[in-house]
């Protein structure tokens, strides 16, 4: 359903938090060295903690929200200009209607993507990184509501092709570097299941802009240990909304802790 | 880092997704327009949801009361006549009762408890059974109240000998559907349609899907004995939905009023201001594809006058006894 008037709108009240995270990075005193070769595969994991907020137009254009918890996997293989990963992340939430005891949602949420990406900028001339590229997202959020009578059980899979942008900088103190980049993606072709009105059926739909909209950021901070493990941190933001009948918005942010190893 | 997370985590209020508006005028206006895209019954009630909109509208202002606002949505949704639809606050409840309450009751519970459901009763789970003059009669007072297969089996077991089954549904005002499907069971000997569904495609009073046909299979030994089923206006919901199926059956004759009706889904949304709101989202039509809504009649229309009342009989029962014992 289509509440116009009430458009859920992004407010980035918690950006204070982005130069907590940076100094927190920062005076860890450890410094991973240079040891990016040109070509090599790698695997990654990670921890997910933050919060889910969704509205779903369905049940009401009150806002559900509540913490979220989860794991990322990646696997990539890089080479000096360009970069192919493909990563998978879930979590689970419970939420409540916010200033409403008693009416929860529980969520289940999985997106997997492929990545590739280009690094525009000379390495060897710049600390900037720009890269570009494009992607492929496969999501499936699934959420059962209590207290509701029928009507208790939504979901949708989305499947979206993406432009990619990664913005970076890279710090470097003699061997040792330090990586700052932000990679964001917006979907230009979705195509979208999800139930009919009043039941479980699903049915498909296929639109651009005008049927998913998105925006999904990864700011990384990364260090080298070795030349084969590296660690890191990263605030994941992930926004969406579906523009159908059974209109829906919905925001994730979280805070990883990441894991990669280098073969 | 841990600080962090745990600040994070603990964030109780959405840092993306604003609340909505949840002044009176705002509130109004989604219950109206909820009741616009979603309600299933305009076309076929007749119903001009914007004349309402018009007419109520006027009263709606940023400064009245919770109260006086819960009358007007209230008062505005009371116009389509449907039992499912309602507006529930932390203060009130408002439904529909129109239905069955300016109509004869047809049914007292004392009575009925006094005449046939004696000490000599059994309880099959919610059935409460008892043997009349060599024929069985059931009442089953909720389709909210979960019947199990082996109710219906010591049911179907304690009708042995009897000529036939009086299944009294008055008062019983719905509940949950798969009860009727696990009552429908033990009637059919064959797959058989109950009934089929329509639901909104889209925002438009007509906007509806092609009918989707629920279907059942026997379930055990099927009853195949004359049947007398009891009906009234508070037979409503679920227990429509039961009467239009039974009324298929060729071995059922259904006695009494007729049935309150409730031919439709109900759905149920929040308000932005934290009021529920149910309506009835789909449309219900019987196995030959006629509406309801507007209840499910007898093959015999039979009374329980307020003079009957007060002697203590049942006039309704004693037809049914009567009819199965020819």
């Amino acid at each position: 359903m289509h509440f116009t008037h009430r458009q859920p709108r992004l407010q980035l009240r918690q950006w204070p938090l982005l130069p907590i995270l940076i100094i927190l990075f920062f005076v860890n005193p450890l410094f991973s060295q240079d040891s990016l070769s040109a070509k090599r595969f790698y695997v990654g994991i990670s921890v997910l903690s933050g919060n889910a907020s969704v509205t779903d137009n369905y049940f009401s254009a009150i806002p559900f929200t509540g913490p979220a918890f989860g794991a990322a996997v990646r696997a990539g293989f890089t080479q000096r200009k360009s970069t192919h990963e493909i990563s998978w992340w879930f979590n689970a939430a419970h939420t409540a209607a916010e200033s409403m005891e008693g009416q929860t949602m529980d969520q289940f949420f999985f997106k997997g993507n492929y990545t590739y990406l280009y690094r525009i900028t000379n390495p060897k001339r710049t600390a900037f990184i720009l890269s570009a590229g494009a992607g492929a997202d496969f999501l499936e959020a699934s959420r059962t509501y209590n207290e509701f009578v029928n009507n208790y059980q939504s979901y949708e899979f989305i499947a979206s092709a993406n432009l990619v942008g990664l913005l970076g900088y890279e710090i470097k103190k003699g061997p040792k570097k330090l990586a700052l980049t932000d990679q964001f993606r917006l979907p230009f072709l979705s195509v979208l299941k999800q139930p009919k009105l009043g039941g479980t059926e699903g049915t498909w739909q296929t639109g651009s802009w005008a049927l998913v909209q998105s925006i999904s950021n990864l700011l990384k901070l990364e260090k080298d240990f070795g030349t084969r493990h590296q660690l890191g941190m990263a605030y994941r933001l992930d926004y969406y909304t579906v523009k159908t009948l059974r209109e829906i918005s919905q925001a994730q942010h979280f805070l990883e802790i990441n894991y990669a190893y280098r073969f | 880092m841990t600080a962090v997370i745990v600040f994070i985590t603990s964030c109780k209020k959405n840092v993306f997704l604003e609340q909505p508006a949840a002044n009176p005028v705002a509130v109004f206006d989604e219950a109206w327009k909820i009741m616009d895209e979603r309600y299933s019954f305009f076309v076929l009630k007749n119903v001009d949801w914007k004349e309402q909109y018009d007419a109520f509208r006027p009263e709606i202002n940023d400064q009245m009361t919770e109260k006086e606002l819960f009358k007007a949505i209230s008062d505005m949704l009371k116009t389509v006549h449907d039992g499912h639809v309602s507006l529930i606050s932390n203060f009130d409840t408002s439904v529909y009762t129109g239905f069955y309450i300016p109509y004869p009751r047809n049914f007292n519970l004392i009575n009925i408890e006094n005449l046939y459901l004696t000490d000599s009763a059994k309880h099959f789970g919610p059935i409460k059974f008892n043997i009349i003059d060599s024929v069985g009669y059931a009442y089953y007072h909720s389709f909210n109240d979960m019947i199990s297969d082996s109710d219906i089996d010591s049911l179907v077991d304690a009708l042995h000998f009897a000529k036939g089954l009086v299944l009294d549904v008055r008062a019983n005002f719905g509940g949950n559907s798969n009860n009727v499907d696990k009552l429908c069971r033990r009637f059919i000997d064959q797959e058989r349609i109950v009934y089929y569904e329509r639901t909104k495609t889209g925002k438009g009073h007509g906007d509806f899907s092609d009918p989707r046909p629920h279907s059942l299979k026997p379930g055990g030994l099927p009853y195949k004995m004359p049947i007398v089923l009891l009906t009234n206006r508070t037979c409503y919901s679920a227990c429509n939905d039961f009467a239009s199926f039974m009324s298929t059956l060729p071995n059922v004759t259904i006695m009494g009023d007729q049935t309150g009706g409730g031919g439709g889904l109900p759905y149920e949304y929040i308000l932005s201001n934290g009021w529920h709101l149910n309506y009835t989202g789909s449309i219900t039509l019987s196995p030959s594809l006629q509406p309801i809504e507007q209840g499910v009649y007898p093959g015999q229309f039979v009374f329980v006058e307020p003079i009957d009342e007060i002697q203590g009989i049942d006039p309704i029962v004693d037809s049914a006894i009567h009819f199965l014992r020819k």
